[in-house]
């Protein structure tokens, strides 16, 4: 009975989360479309989430590029496919782990940080602040991030996908010795538009998840220091576990045909 | 020094049987309290008895459970978005604890509502900032530090001068002088009484510094137990005809 009436009380607390997150996420679209605007904030959210998280980026998708021609390459030699290593980097690269790997990044770095800071302004009163200064916070604060995170993504995903791509290229290579220019040949043969375009969809509903779920865990953080932590935390894994699953429905949505 | 005028039948604020509790503690119940134009009210009361929750609520950034606030005549729980924020254009708040914008520089913190509401050329507004600064007694040097780099106590002053960097007609004041040396309590002092008679505004002060009331209030009141218990001039403070005001005065426990 008591484990029923638990289950029962998570049931009813999660529906009233997801109901909860739904109406905040509403809120902040909402809140694009009227003025005032704040352009130069969103102008540094773009360059926060786009410039600064380049690095880790570029560092994750070449190594997964250089690690996806080893792997390949060992399993199709025992198929004599090795001159398939090129296009196994390309769909591989394009398709998913170009948008998963940035967005998981992605949300290491930016969700954290935004719930971090947006969950201190809330408990140091810096939200209520802003109202009083006849800023809604909304529009100061959620709107810009999440438009940020819905328009930078691509550009970041974009950039991977070229590095990662690159990375495999460079193993290709140096070290298992394919000729370049037949690498570059088979490289570009593989190249769908429709499977970077794809991967765009994916990296800006990523953007949108990682953003949102940064500002919604911060906006409603109590109590603390403590509570600031939690948020961050919470943020940062349900933002990648939606990552993981958004990435399943929308490969299944486009590719499953 | 300028005459100043209390329009008396004007109230600028009024709570008409406000109740607010947090679960099973009732802090607010069936307060009532009207403020007049131009006149500057302290509010007295132990700590925990809920003035800093009367402000939230004054200030609709809490709701009321039940009960009426009006600022101007208009019932704050009725405000739109929109309205909400226009009519915060008139208010000035300084909070307990500062709560100043981390992430910006002191002067952006005194100017931001110069900068991002009446979209001010930021020359002006930095201007203006320093002037505001120098108001509640901090050299120009502070305008380009951050916050984090400040003392409590000039945190609350630049928290102070934000408040009233756009002049505006109410202005709410959550213990100015807590955690200030006498000196720049006068100061601040001084600054409150003459925001009230220069620039005509209503003022309504949270306070446990005695002397301060004294100086800057027209009227205190007491907030005790979820009511406003006394409400009276600063002179009868001393003969308060109240046996547990005289206590609070005095600070004697029991
Ligand atoms: N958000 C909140 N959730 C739950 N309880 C709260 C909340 N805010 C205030 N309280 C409670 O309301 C009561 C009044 O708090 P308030 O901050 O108004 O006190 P105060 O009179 O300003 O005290 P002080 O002089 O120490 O600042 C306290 O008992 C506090 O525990
Ligand atoms: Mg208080």
């Amino acid at each position: 009975m008591e484990i029923i009436r638990k289950i029962g009380v998570m049931g009813i607390n999660f529906i009233h989360a997801v109901w909860q997150f739904l109406v905040f996420f509403m809120r902040a679209i909402h809140n694009f479309f009227s003025p005032p605007f704040y352009p130069k904030v969103l102008l540094r959210h773009i360059l926060e989430i786009g410039f600064y998280s380049l690095p880790v980026v570029a560092l994750t998708a070449l190594f997964s590029g250089m690690v996806l021609a080893l792997q390949s390459y060992s399993g199709f030699s025992r198929f004599s496919a090795e001159g398939a290593v090129a296009t196994v980097v390309v769909i591989a690269i394009t398709r998913e782990l170009g948008p998963v790997f940035a967005g998981l990044m992605v949300a290491g770095r930016i969700g954290a940080t935004m719930a971090a800071s947006i969950g201190t302004m809330k408990v140091t009163e810096q939200i209520d602040a802003l109202k009083t200064l006849s800023t809604n916070p909304f529009k100061y604060i959620i709107s810009p991030r999440i438009l940020a995170g819905i328009l930078t993504l691509p550009f970041l995903v974009l950039i991977a996908d070229i590095i990662g791509i690159f990375g495999g290229f460079l193993v290709g290579v140096d070290v298992l010795g394919f000729n370049p220019y037949v690498y570059i040949k088979n490289t570009y043969n593989s190249l769908e538009m429709m499977d970077v375009f794809v991967g765009l969809v994916k990296a800006s509903a990523f953007g949108a998840i990682i953003t949102s779920m940064g500002c919604y865990y911060g906006y409603y953080t109590e109590g603390g220091a403590d509570g600031v932590g939690k948020s961050t935390t919470n943020a940062v894994v349900i933002s990648s576990i939606l990552i993981l699953i958004s990435n399943y429905v929308l490969t299944a949505l486009f590719f499953n045909k | 020094m300028v005459e100043k005028k209390i329009i008396k039948n004007e109230p600028v604020i009024e709570l008409k049987k406000v109740s607010k509790a947090f679960g099973s503690k009732h802090v607010l119940s069936d307060c009532d309290l009207t403020i007049y134009k131009g006149e500057s009210v302290v509010m007295l009361g132990q700590s925990g008895m809920g003035k800093s929750v009367s402000l939230r609520l004054m200030l609709g950034l809490m709701d009321v459970d039940s009960g009426s606030i009006k600022i101007n005549g208009a019932e704050i729980s009725n405000f739109t978005d929109e309205q909400f924020y226009k009519n915060n254009k008139k208010i000035g708040m300084l909070f307990q604890n500062g709560a100043l914008f981390d992430s910006m520089s002191v002067w952006e913190n005194v100017a931001f509502a110069l900068l991002n509401v009446e979209k001010m050329n930021p020359e002006i507004a930095k201007k203006i900032a320093i002037e505001k600064l120098d108001d509640v007694g901090l050299s120009s040097k502070v305008a380009d530090m951050m916050p984090a780099e400040l003392s409590g106590g000039m945190k609350k002053r630049v928290g102070l001068a934000r408040a009233i960097a756009t002049n505006p007609e109410i202005i709410f004041f959550d213990e100015p002088t807590t955690g200030l040396d006498p000196i720049m309590s006068d100061v601040i002092n001084d600054l409150i009484v003459r925001c009230v008679k220069q620039l005509g505004a209503t003022a309504l002060t949270i306070t446990h510094d005695i002397a301060s009331a004294k100086k800057i209030a027209d009227r205190i009141v007491m907030l005790y137990n979820g009511k406003i218990i006394w409400d009276g001039k600063p002179a009868d403070l001393s003969h308060p005809n109240n046996e547990y005001v005289e206590r609070f005065v005095k600070g004697i426990a029991s």
